[in-house]
């Protein structure tokens, strides 16, 4: 988790950088560098269970095929609780309140991210910038509570592989 | 055989029909319902009778996918949140907008507003974030077929 981590003290500091009147491309960056703490944690965590560790460098290589838009849409069903037959069997009946939480922040920051990256039309405020990387931090904290369970692993699992979480 | 030339000629009862004989309009939005009711107007005022569609099924793009209904369905939400005393001071307006999100699927956008400060406490975000979750979670639960993304917003910073 360390250069999540890393990310996340970034975006942190990014966010409070001035005081006063912020500057759009600081409060820009900590809201994309807080999705990129997230992604980079599950990315790791999803390419690290699913890869041997041999040879050296297979996982890092794995988390390089990893795609945005099929990690949000697995997030999505997790979230809503609409999982597919293929998963339905491998979770709880009541998937922990973290794991949701983690997979809709996860949904939120990828979309601020775009918006923060691309979106100049609006001004981003503080506020909002700081809510991105509180919900950032969230993930960051509570994810060791969860990572052991069988249902963090069916979700990484389902991020790594589209085809496992498509219906 | 002798033709009812009155029937043939006669206006009719004057109600309007959706397509080309009158536009789809939102009457009202029931969220705790799960549907909300619309009718068809003509240019001339003359309305059509009521019917009711469920949530869910409001397709985005389709005719009853327009702006007024997602503003009254946020409203309605915000009501029954105030209602249920889950309504926070802090919150000093919303804008609800609809659009596509970052992959290009479609999406519904809450922000809600906030007064603007020099900077947060931690205490402070938090509260925003139950709240935010909360306003989510309802929206999720209508299974509408635009993705919810609810957000903080400054108030003072809007034009």
């Amino acid at each position: 988790m360390g250069f999540a981590q890393d990310l996340l003290e970034q975006s942190q500091f990014l966010v409070r950088r001035e005081p006063g009147k912020p500057k759009q491309a600081s409060l820009r960056r900590a809201v994309s560098t807080a999705y990129y703490a997230v992604f980079h944690l599950l990315a790791w965590e999803a390419a690290n269970q699913a890869t041997p560790t041999s040879p050296s460098g297979l996982t890092v290589r794995v988390t390089r095929s990893l795609e945005h838009n099929s990690m949000k849409r697995a997030a999505q069903q997790f979230e809503s609780g609409n999982l597919p037959d293929a998963i339905k069997p491998l979770v709880s009946s009541s998937v922990p309140a973290v794991l949701i939480e983690a997979a809709r922040n996860f949904i939120l920051l990828q979309d601020e991210r775009h918006a923060a990256d691309y979106d100049l039309t609006r001004a981003f405020s503080r506020a909002r910038a700081q809510t991105a990387v509180d919900a950032a931090a969230r993930v960051l904290a509570n994810w060791n509570a969860i990572r052991d369970t069988d249902d963090a692993r069916t979700f990484l699992a389902a991020l790594i592989f589209p085809k496992l979480a498509s219906r | 055989m002798s033709t009812n030339k009155a029937a043939l000629y006669d206006k009719g009862p004057q109600v309007a029909v959706q397509g080309n004989f009158g536009d789809l309009e939102i009457v009202s939005v029931d969220t705790s319902r799960w549907e909300a009711k619309f009718r068809a107007r003509t240019a001339s005022g003359t309305f059509g009778p009521e019917f009711t569609t469920r949530l869910s099924m409001i397709r985005p793009l389709s005719d009853e996918d327009t702006g007024k209904f997602w503003k009254m369905l946020v409203d309605n939400l915000m009501r029954v949140l105030k209602e249920e005393g889950k309504y926070p001071s802090f919150v000093k307006g919303y804008e609800v907008t609809t659009g596509e999100d970052s992959t290009g699927d479609p999406a519904l956008y809450v922000e809600i507003l906030v007064s603007p400060q020099r900077e947060y406490a931690a205490k402070t975000v938090d509260s925003w974030r139950n709240f935010l979750d909360l306003v989510h979670s309802r929206l999720l639960s209508l299974r509408l077929q635009r993705y919810p993304y609810v957000r903080v917003g400054e108030k003072s910073r809007r034009k």
